[in-house]
């Protein structure tokens, strides 16, 4: 059985009865350890789709399903959101505490858990996060990518065996873009779970598998590569946009120039036509 | 007519143990009609350096700013009549929309300048147009209830309904999806190209600011390191490299073919004409 199975859902927003659904007969499984990216323009529905599966949102028809947990069943909800962490776009709207330390703490706090467990669980998600130096550090004093990071290692202490990232990388310079990214790579590989949602192309190479969102919709279920493959008009029409490298090589192509389908860096593109001696 | 910065340095909370130097010794000119983009690391003085632009931040001692020749902090003068002509937009301006809805959102600044009804509508017609967005379409709703793109363009359109000369984006693009980016970027461009308003960009989009800037000046550790026209200063990237940036996607294909291909011109930033580059050279050299 999958770990994340969505089946045939229909959302529109509570507070908004009489609007056009949100997402529309979405069937999706994820399973356990997997890597997999959402993308789609902004209102795709995309957000929508990773709040379904922790139970932030419930479904107007359909079930999901978390590790066999029906997320409509309310007793359910607090272990839906133990088993799948959530990190979002701003990590500002989710810090709460005066120090990193305590911000990490936080979650198995409430918990319950024995003293010693949160100790442990603490300096395991610091470790992880690289913000061991930090611990007695107010947060505001962080950077914009620290901050991200301390996102991920309150969520961590948690120990959750999925994490939803709802554009963890919009809002930071590309400095901090690229060290939450290698973060992230590095929680999968660990063995957990990762939905990453994002609205750039190039992020969704870290994965393995790639859900295209357009109008509520899944149009495409595919591997990252194939997804590069597309060219650069019909990815327009799905109201994707790809890096510039992608619309280089999609114009070379046009022009005739054959380029093998593995190529989408710049040193890719540059080693390919002038390999180095 | 510019604005004009010449040797600025600036300390945050000079005199106390965490002083903070934000500006050694910056000098910066943006002609009229012009598009000029600032790059460089979060922390290397960029928004220090804009927000001297429109007197946000009085110059320590003795340094100036000029704004069309007139010297900002000259007590003899009205200094709001110097600011008015250069319009800030903050990072995520969406976070200052206040009002019930977007004609009074956008009509706060005009209504502030004592004009009447008519000419308040007029200007907020004007400015929302200049975003493609439609005033009867949009004059009632709510600003809360706009999609990202929108909340953005009505922010934006608040500062243009204050008739700037010059007007300054500080990284107008970020948090945006890529469809809304390359919007809001046309729309600066025509801003720019139509309405004859000069544009100061700060971004961290190398391929953005490539595209859209006539001249580039590069900020690090509160230095200009390196500034004029935009393709001599990507032209120049080891240094860039060595100051951790990035350069354009298009500019790293066409340096590094430049290994096989000594002629090959790296100075093309529009995509087009790099692959017509790229397929005369390949033509010539024969492989």
């Amino acid at each position: 059985m999958s770990f994340i199975d969505l089946q045939n859902i229909d959302f529109r927003y509570p507070e908004e009865p009489d609007e056009q659904l949100v997402l529309k007969g979405i069937s999706l499984s994820i399973q356990k350890g997997e890597f997999l990216s959402i993308i789609g323009a902004n209102s795709s529905g995309k957000s929508t789709l990773g709040r379904l599966m922790n139970a932030l949102y419930l479904p107007v028809k359909g079930t999901v399903i978390v590790n066999g947990m029906n997320t409509l069943d309310e007793e359910k909800v607090f272990d839906i959101r133990k088993t799948v962490g959530m990190i979002f776009q701003n990590p500002d709207n989710q810090i709460v505490a005066t120090t990193v330390e305590e911000e990490v703490a936080f979650g198995p706090e409430n918990l319950c858990l024995p003293n010693k467990e949160i100790r442990k669980r603490v300096d395991e998600a610091m470790d992880l996060t690289g913000l061991k130096p930090y611990a007695q550090t107010p947060p505001h004093l962080l950077s914009g990518g620290q901050k991200q990071l301390l996102a991920i290692a309150s969520v961590l202490s948690m120990k959750p065996s999925c994490m939803i990232f709802d554009e963890p990388t919009s809002l930071l310079d590309p400095k901090s873009r690229k060290m939450v990214v290698k973060k992230i790579v590095e929680l999968n590989q660990q063995g957990i779970t990762i939905v990453l949602i994002t609205h750039r192309m190039e992020e969704v190479l870290l994965s393995k598998r790639v859900i295209v969102l357009y109008e509520g919709q899944i149009v495409k279920d595919m591997t990252p590569g194939e997804l590069f493959q597309m060219t650069e008009q019909d990815l327009n029409k799905i109201k994707l946009y790809p890096p510039e490298i992608i619309k280089i090589i999609s114009r070379m192509k046009q022009e005739g120039m054959e380029i093998p389908p593995h190529i989408y860096s710049t040193s890719d593109l540059v080693s390919f036509i002038c390999p180095s001696k | 007519m510019s604005i004009e910065i010449k040797n600025l340095s600036f300390i945050y909370d000079k005199g106390l143990s965490f002083e903070k130097t934000a500006l050694i010794n910056a000098s910066a000119e943006v002609l009229e009609g012009e598009i000029v983009g600032i790059i460089g690391h979060t922390g290397s003085g960029k928004s220090t350096l804009i927000q001297h632009m429109n007197g946000l931040i009085k110059p320590l001692e003795k340094d100036k700013v000029f704004v069309d020749g007139e010297d900002l902090f000259d007590h003899k003068k009205e200094i709001h009549a110097i600011c008015q002509k250069v319009g800030m937009v903050f990072q995520y301006p969406e976070m200052q929309l206040f009002e019930e809805t977007v004609e009074k959102d956008v009509g706060f600044g005009p209504k502030n300048l004592g004009l009447n009804e008519e000419e308040i509508q007029q200007r907020v017609v004007e400015a929302l147009d200049m975003v493609d967005l439609d005033y009867e379409k949009m004059k009632n709703r709510q600003p809360f209830f706009l999609s990202g793109g929108e909340k953005r363009r009505v922010a934006i359109a608040g500062t243009l309904a204050m008739k700037p000369k010059y007007l300054i984006l500080d990284e107008p693009t970020a948090g945006l999806d890529p469809f809304t980016r390359e919007q809001i970027l046309d729309e600066v461009m025509k801003i720019n190209k139509e309405k004859g308003i000069t544009i100061i960009m700060v971004s961290h989009d190398m391929d953005e600011i490539s595209r859209l800037s006539d001249k580039l000046y590069v900020m690090h550790k509160g230095i200009v390191a390196l500034s004029g026209k935009t393709k001599e200063v990507f032209a120049q990237h080891e240094k860039i490299s060595e100051l951790g940036l990035m350069i354009p996607q298009v500019t790293e294909v066409l340096l590094g073919l430049s290994k096989c291909w000594k002629d090959i011109d790296y100075s093309i930033f529009n995509l087009d004409k790099a692959v017509k580059e790229i397929i005369r050279c390949r033509k010539s050299h024969g492989n």
